[in-house]
Parts: C-alpha cells; sequence; structure tokens
C-alpha cells in the first residue's frame, strides 16, 4: 500500500461504494441514518483565508497528509468490507443462552468477588504508577505526542487540526502540532498562558503556541466595518510582532477583549501612508512566556 | 375517527416497534425485551467485529461476549445519556481490544501473498482485490497493537459505521476530543503500519 498513490486509492474506494452489499444481517444498511457519508467530514474543511494558507504551509512543511489519507481510506474499505452473513445458528444459541440463563451465571469469566481485594489493589498500584509515569512525562517532555498545548479557555475560537478537521475550542483540548487556532471577531483563547484576543491566529508548532497573526487594538467603527462582509474573504489582519519573551509586560490594566466604549480614530482617513497609530487598547502579554521558563524546558530534555 | 380508523392505528401501534430505550427499561425485568434488542443489535456488531478480526470465530466470539456483559450490566445504562447502539458497540470495541491482548497480535498477509503466488492463473481483478485485502488485513494488523483508546477511537468511528456524534458518545467524550483522539491515532496507525510493512518485507 506505501506505493499506492492516493488517486490509486480513491478509484479502490469508489470500486468499494459500487459494490453491491447485500441487505439483511450482517451487511450495511445504508439507510441506517447512524452510517454517514465520510464526505462530510471532509466537506467541513477550512476555507478561510487565513487558515488555507496556515494549512498549506503546514503541509508544505512536511505535515503530510497523504500517509493519514491512506489509513483513512484503509480504514473505510475496512469499514465497508462485505461481511459473510453470520450464522443463524450461532445467534439463536446465543440469545438462548444469553436469556436463558440467569444473569449472575453468565460469564464471570474471571471470579470477580473473591479477587476483589487483590483487584483493588492492582489497581490501585496500576493507576498510582500511571501518575508517576504521567507526572515524569509531563516533566520531561516524553510520551508519543510530546508536549501537549491545551486551550484553558475559549471563546468564539475555532481550531483546525493538521488533516483539516475544524472543531470548537474547548476548555481542556489538547492540541496537537500542527494545529491552527483562529478566534472570530469576538473571539478570545487562552492557550498555555498566551491570550489571543478577536480575529487573531496562532499555530501550535513542536510544543509551544506561536502567533502567526494579531489583530490591531479595534475600535467600534472597525470592528463594525469587519464584520460587515460576512460570506466575503476575511479582513485583513495586521500582523503584529510575536510576542518577545523579554519585552516588558504589558499594561495590566487593560481588558483582554476590545470594549464597544472605546474611542473612534480621530483622525480621518488619508491617502498618504502614515505610521501606525499605537495601539488604544494593547493585548496582555503571555505570562509564562518568561526567558527563565523557556531556558527551563529547553534544558529539561537534557536531563 | 370511524371503527376501521381505529383498528387500523391500533394495529399499527401494535406493530410499530418500540424504541431502545423503551426495550432498555423493559429489558431490566423482562428478557424478552432484551431479546428484541440483541435480533435488533447482533447483525450491526458481528458486522463491526468481523470487519476488525475478519475471522467469523472471532467474531462470533466478540459479538457473544458483547450481549452478555450488555445483558449482565443492563443496569448500567443511562437512558438519559447516549443511546443504547452507541453504548453496545463501546463494549464491542471494549471486546475487541481484550480478544487482541488474549490472543496477539493477528499475523495476515502472508497467506494471501502464498495464495497470489500460487495462483498463476488468477485475473488481475483478483489479484488486485488479493492485494487490497492485503493492505487492509496488514491495517488491521497495526490498528491491533496501538493503544486501547486508539483502537476504540478508530473501530468505532470507521468499522462501526457510527457517524461522529455517536463515536464521541460511545467513547464518552465530546466531539471536539473525539476529533483530536482520531487525529492522533490515524497518526500512530500510520507508524505502526509502516513498522508492520518494514517487518513484513523483512520476513518475506
Amino acid at each position: 500500500m506505501s506505493r499506492t498513490s492516493r488517486r490509486e486509492m480513491r478509484e479502490l474506494l469508489e470500486r468499494a461504494g459500487r459494490r453491491p452489499v447485500p441487505r439483511g444481517v450482517g451487511a450495511i444498511d445504508s439507510s441506517d441514518p447512524s452510517i454517514v457519508d465520510d464526505d462530510e467530514s471532509t466537506r467541513s474543511l477550512v476555507e478561510a483565508p487565513g487558515l488555507a494558507v496556515a494549512t498549506a504551509e503546514m503541509r508544505t512543511n512536511g505535515a503530510s497528509r497523504g500517509g493519514r489519507s491512506e489509513m483513512v481510506a484503509l480504514l473505510e474499505a475496512a469499514g465497508s468490507r462485505r461481511v459473510p452473513p453470520v450464522d443463524p445458528a450461532f445467534l439463536d444459541r446465543t440469545e438462548a443462552r444469553i436469556l436463558g440463563a440467569d444473569v449472575d451465571s453468565l460469564a464471570p469469566r474471571r471470579e470477580r468477588r473473591s479477587r476483589r481485594p487483590a483487584v483493588i489493589a492492582s489497581v490501585a498500584a496500576a493507576i498510582a504508577a500511571f501518575i508517576a509515569v504521567g507526572a515524569l512525562a509531563g516533566l520531561f517532555g516524553g510520551g508519543d505526542e510530546g508536549t501537549e498545548v491545551a486551550v484553558w479557555s475559549a471563546v468564539d475560537t475555532i481550531v483546525v487540526l493538521p488533516d483539516g478537521d475544524r472543531v470548537e475550542a474547548i476548555r481542556g483540548l489538547e492540541l496537537p502540532d500542527g494545529t491552527v487556532i483562529r478566534t472570530g471577531p469576538n473571539g478570545f483563547a487562552r492557550i498555555d498562558g498566551v491570550t489571543l484576543g478577536p480575529d487573531s491566529e496562532a499555530i501550535v508548532e513542536e510544543g509551544r503556541l506561536r502567533v502567526v497573526s494579531r489583530a490591531a487594538p479595534t475600535t467600534l467603527a472597525s470592528t463594525s466595518k469587519q464584520q460587515a462582509p460576512a460570506d466575503g474573504p476575511a479582513p485583513p489582519v495586521v500582523a503584529a510582532p510575536v510576542p518577545d519573551a523579554g519585552a516588558p509586560p504589558a499594561p495590566q490594566q487593560a481588558p483582554p477583549a476590545p470594549s464597544a466604549e472605546a474611542p473612534a480614530p480621530t483622525n480621518p482617513p488619508s491617502a498618504e501612508p502614515s505610521p501606525p497609530p499605537p495601539p488604544l487598547l494593547p493585548l496582555p502579554e503571555p505570562i509564562l512566556d518568561l526567558p527563565l521558563l523557556d531556558d527551563l524546558r529547553k534544558l529539561l530534555p537534557l536531563l | 375517527m370511524g371503527p376501521a380508523e381505529r383498528l387500523r392505528q391500533a394495529v399499527a401501534s401494535d406493530v410499530a416497534e418500540p424504541d431502545d430505550r423503551e426495550l432498555v427499561a423493559r429489558a431490566r425485568h423482562d428478557p424478552g425485551a432484551f431479546g428484541m434488542l440483541y435480533r435488533r443489535y447482533s447483525g450491526r456488531i458481528y458486522a463491526f467485529a468481523h470487519r476488525r478480526t475478519w475471522t467469523r470465530e472471532a467474531a462470533e466470539d466478540v459479538t457473544a461476549a458483547t450481549f452478555e456483559r450488555a445483558y449482565r450490566h443492563l443496569d448500567r445504562f443511562d437512558t438519559s445519556g447516549a443511546g443504547f447502539g452507541p453504548w453496545l458497540f463501546r463494549i464491542a470495541a471494549n471486546e475487541l481490544v481484550d480478544h487482541y491482548r488474549r490472543e496477539g497480535r493477528i499475523r495476515t498477509g502472508r497467506g494471501q501473498r502464498a495464495l497470489r503466488a500460487l495462483s498463476d492463473d488468477a485475473s488481475v481483478d483478483d489479484v488486485e482485490r488479493i492485494e487490497r485485502d492485503d493492505d487492509v488485513r496488514r491495517m488491521l494488523e497495526a490498528l491491533s497493537t496501538l493503544r486501547p483508546r486508539y483502537q476504540q477511537a478508530l473501530s468505532l468511528r470507521y468499522l462501526a459505521g457510527l457517524n461522529p456524534d455517536e463515536a464521541a458518545e460511545a467513547m464518552g467524550c465530546s466531539k471536539p476530543v473525539l476529533a483530536v483522539t482520531l487525529h492522533r491515532a490515524l497518526s500512530a496507525l500510520r507508524r505502526a503500519y509502516d513498522r508492520t510493512e518494514r517487518a513484513d518485507e523483512v520476513a518475506s
């Protein structure tokens, strides 16, 4: 399969989809509402310009999607595989055994009652070991998935996984490498100590969050202007420099989201380029992006 | 409403099958109601198990164990939560994980390749089918080496044919968490598949 191109996989799937599948026991019933067309999930791919650029960039950076697509194709082929009909004698036998038997006599393949203390002890030991291993893995960045970036809180924020799946950002959601986070016009997100204001975009790279673009603080007028084109291309996002770890912290009195009571810009629009005005409502800077923590993070794997 | 209409409605109400929740509530006291659930889902559970295990015997074992466990723990089913179907598929997915723990890895592929080598007169379609089956089997072998949660997520979503809502319900998590789990599971499957393929190449 490794030599199988995506085109070939698609043909395979199409052929599998055309194959007649008998109705009845053991076969997939296409009228079954629980069986959906998986194209639905691929149709939900993100088309927002900023995200499209980011995901395209990720793909060219090596976050290959081909291998994953092949796996999905194989899984779908396995899921649509024709299954021989179940033996009616087996069904009758099993039904009679289950329904004819006393519930207590069904199963316990293991004598659970007599083994309960031992089971509890072993479960407790396993949990303790799991916690210890988890703590160590967390400390030293071990494990399959490396360091985890997680959503602390989010409002009006979407997450685009590297495979294109688009989901709502919810508290506690862990974000794998390559994930793009985008806040909406009224969005706000705190991810691993980094705060994203409205219309911002960030990407998870090597277990860390990198702010790709962060909208300039907006006023009431500019906010309403941005919201106007509902279906059109996204408004240009004013890129701001990635927060510098050594920069002095932002004023803490500023609220995290733009306020509707902020004063409108006083300068009339001019044809001549002029330097951007200083931010009226600076966004809070990342709290944990301190140089000392960075150094510690780099040192931990070496320990 | 005339008598004929009333009679027709009465017959229709008798014929209409009760929904899952109603049957589960009845099944706690009436084994016959569980029998209806069994007949309703046994085919799908068997098909799910067969797509994963590829053998009739294993599929029957998993199917029987799934319904036995469901019947035994029917009181744990929360009628206000996920539906009976996702709950049942979750039990089946757990049984499949247990099955592979007990049986070890499935070894597949070589038999198919031997068959391909022996049957010189096999048509192109036959060879393609065998090759595709080989790939699917290898993928299933790789799937059985993943951590249980990844196996469950991939199996429920792709092999059981549950939609994202149902799969998330069956996994006991939200849809975003399921999406992240599936993403990671697919990455892990890709790596496991490559390892399996390399091992097969060395073996052959």
